[in-house]
């Protein structure tokens, strides 16, 4: 690694704390800085409801944000180098939509069976979504990896990946039909996606998942730099094709299932913050872009959950908006410069 | 020296399509490559050439027959030991981005290091080493994708090298590149085959380049299967003269190399000698103009001077240029064969 890569990462690095900070202070109440210190450190003594709104909204929020950010991009990373394909993002392989369809069985028939909408449920209800939406994630994962080990051709699963995607969205689609419309409505709001469902323990659990998670996926940075040769050369230099697709994909799609279980359906930042790390840092070896990727990504996904929350829409902005709105412009155009760059050159 | 390296016995190739049903592309091949010889593949398209270099090294499984590769049943290799044996150049363009000459040609080194990929010190110099063999020092420090396909190509070479295999196999390297480039690739080679012990195999479509550069050919075809020798041997025997019969090229036996075939429908007697006289020859012989020595008193005839062409045809007329000549002639009638 260049000294210039781990100088922009310590950047990145910092970038990350002072938005972390600055998440913990910016809200619609406002609380002074001291007294946020003050609350952290358990010295002082302030208002209990700002306690709360600092230990259970907005710690809970930020860390959220930053454990779904970095595991979505290092998702997002290992799915297009996989697949050799700039437009492969983690929801590619039909695996969000797994989730997205367990979400819709719970949610859309226990209303219609039980007589019960969930949205009376409570936190029993979240946590009810969180499982329906990672067993949904996993079995379109597992039919994948079987699949996976079928076909020979990467576009080849690469479509029937998508058709499975296509396929849970029409099950959806039934589903909804036969709903009363009240439970369409939170299937809605839990697809617009969140990194305030989450919280207390729940909360504690998704960032210790994601902590040993993330690492994990490090240890396939060998076995992806190969894969960026193509099938024929990786094979060559001793690479089992079919173990490191399966590999990659029981990586990537573990870490979009538990993100997507906790925080719905997040697009865009899987897929465009792999190409912002690559511009930044002009290398394809993940060597380097899986570190900054990681950073990247929860970098953004902080900055989303600031706006997402600024004064004036409070709290109202969905997520998935956000990260959208803000985060397209930015690629496109750190894009758009770099593609002046190679015709300088 | 040189010595057998790799060793088909009774080998078919093919795909099996289901558990017992089989699509046979060749079979009942019999030959033997050595280190330290350039030897070159030659045959149509859908021939199975990219089948049976893919069945060489290990990437599709053979049909039947055996291939003994240094001595060793290739099935007997494990993937990381074949790694450590074979390297490859393939015909799949590389579409990587932001990844340096040097980066890539690292990539070779990976049967070697260990499991996070790194290199060390030593693996730096060989791929060094394997860039100034290749000469592409210049390339190093470029990005992949701003090279040319005929650098890309020698890139891939030296990648190739940089994985210390003692068999190298390259399918049509020579294929979408420059003539030049293609002349170089081939140059390359064959210097890397006297200066190093490795054994090179590659396909190809260059017939003229294999013919003239490769230590031995293999010609593969679907009626006889695959012949081998040196191409002199071939030529003599005949067999480069039926390979390709009735498709519009024949072999030139004194230069022992293909041309294009030509009907000839007229023809015409030359008098003169020299350059200017063998380069009207061949433009006559591209109008399909055959050109006889007889001096027959009936056929018109050119003779060719320093400066001018003078068409002997009724009244003699001097032409300045091969082309005008030309033109003149498809004015006049000549005689039919």
């Amino acid at each position: 690694m260049r000294y210039t890569h781990t100088y922009r990462m310590l950047l990145i690095l910092l970038l990350i704390v002072v938005l972390l900070l600055l998440n913990l202070l910016l809200g619609s109440v406002s609380i002074p800085a001291q007294s946020i210190w003050n609350i952290l450190t358990g010295t002082g003594n302030e208002p209990v409801s700002w306690q709360n709104i600092v230990w259970k909204s907005r710690l809970p929020q930020a860390l959220t944000a930053l454990a779904a950010g970095a595991g979505l991009a290092v998702s997002g990373l290992q799915m297009q180098t996989v697949f050799r394909n700039p437009l492969a993002g983690p929801s590619v392989l039909g695996i969000s939509s797994g989730a997205s369809m367990g979400v819709a069985f719970v949610i859309l028939l226990s209303g219609s069976l039980g007589g019960v909408a969930l949205s009376r449920l409570g936190v029993m209800g979240e946590i009810a979504l969180s499982v329906a939406a990672i067993i949904g994630s996993l079995s379109v994962m597992a039919l994948i990896v079987y699949v996976s080990q079928k076909v020979k051709g990467n576009v080849t699963l690469l479509i029937i990946g998508v058709m499975i995607g296509y396929v849970s969205n029409a099950v959806i689609g039934v589903l909804k039909f036969f709903s009363v419309e009240e439970d369409i409505r939170a299937y809605v709001i839990w697809g617009l996606g969140s990194f305030s469902r989450v919280s207390g323990n729940q909360m504690m659990l998704f960032v210790t998942l994601m902590a040993i998670l993330l690492p994990l996926s490090f240890l396939l940075i060998k076995t992806l730099n190969l894969m960026l040769l193509g099938d024929g050369y990786a094979r060559n230099l001793g690479l089992n094709i079919k173990r490191a697709r399966l590999l990659v994909i029981v990586s990537a799609g573990v870490l979009t299932a538990i993100v997507t279980a906790y925080c719905g359906p997040i697009i865009f930042l899987g897929l465009a913050v792999p190409h912002l790390a690559r511009a930044m840092f002009q290398t394809s070896d993940h060597w380097t872009l899986m570190p900054a990727t990681l950073l990247l990504g929860a970098a953004l996904a902080l900055i989303c959950n600031l706006l997402a929350r600024m004064p004036g829409f409070e709290g109202a902005l969905p997520v998935n908006s956000v990260t959208a709105l803000v985060g397209a412009p930015v690629v496109a155009s750190v894009l758009f410069n770099k593609r002046k760059n190679d015709w300088n050159e | 020296m040189n010595k057998e390296t790799i060793r088909l016995e009774e080998l078919s190739i093919g795909y099996s399509i289901k558990k017992h049903h089989a699509k046979e592309v060749a079979s009942h091949i019999q030959a033997t490559i050595r280190s330290g010889e350039l030897t070159c593949l030659l045959g149509e398209n859908g021939v199975g050439k990219s089948t049976l270099l893919r069945t060489l090294s290990a990437f599709q499984p053979k049909l039947g027959g055996h291939i003994w590769l240094l001595g060793q049943e290739v099935e007997s290799y494990t993937d990381r030991q074949l790694s450590r044996i074979i390297s490859v150049v393939l015909t799949e363009r590389c579409e990587i981005r932001n990844m340096t000459v040097r980066d890539l040609v690292g990539m070779g080194r990976s049967p070697y290091t260990g499991f996070w990929g790194r290199l060390a010190a030593e693996d730096w110099e060989i791929v060094d080493q394997s860039i100034r063999l290749v000469g592409i020092e210049a390339l190093a420090m470029r990005m992949v994708h701003t090279l040319s396909d005929g650098e890309r190509q020698k890139v891939m070479i030296a990648k190739a090298l940089a994985q210390e295999t003692p068999i190298i196999f390259l399918d049509e390297p020579t294929a979408f590149l420059d003539y030049p480039s293609k002349v170089e690739i081939m140059q390359l080679l064959y210097r890397l085959i006297q200066t190093t012990e490795k054994t090179i195999f590659l396909s190809t479509h260059d017939l003229d380049l294999a013919l003239e550069i490769a230590d031995k050919i293999w010609l593969m075809d679907r009626k006889q299967g695959i012949i081998t020798g040196t191409p002199e041997d071939l030529a003599l025997s005949g067999r480069l003269k039926s390979f390709f019969s009735g498709r519009g090229v024949v072999f030139d036996e004194d230069s022992g190399l293909y041309r294009i075939q030509v009907q000839y429908k007229y023809q015409i007697g030359i008098r003169g000698e020299g350059a200017r006289c063998s380069m009207l020859k061949k433009a006559l012989q591209r109008c399909g103009i055959r050109v006889t020595d007889q001096a027959s008193a009936a056929l018109p005839f050119i003779e060719v001077t320093p400066d001018t062409f003078i068409l002997h045809a009724g009244e003699p007329s001097a032409y300045e240029t091969i082309e005008s000549l030309l033109q003149a002639l498809r004015q006049i009638s000549l005689p039919e064969i």
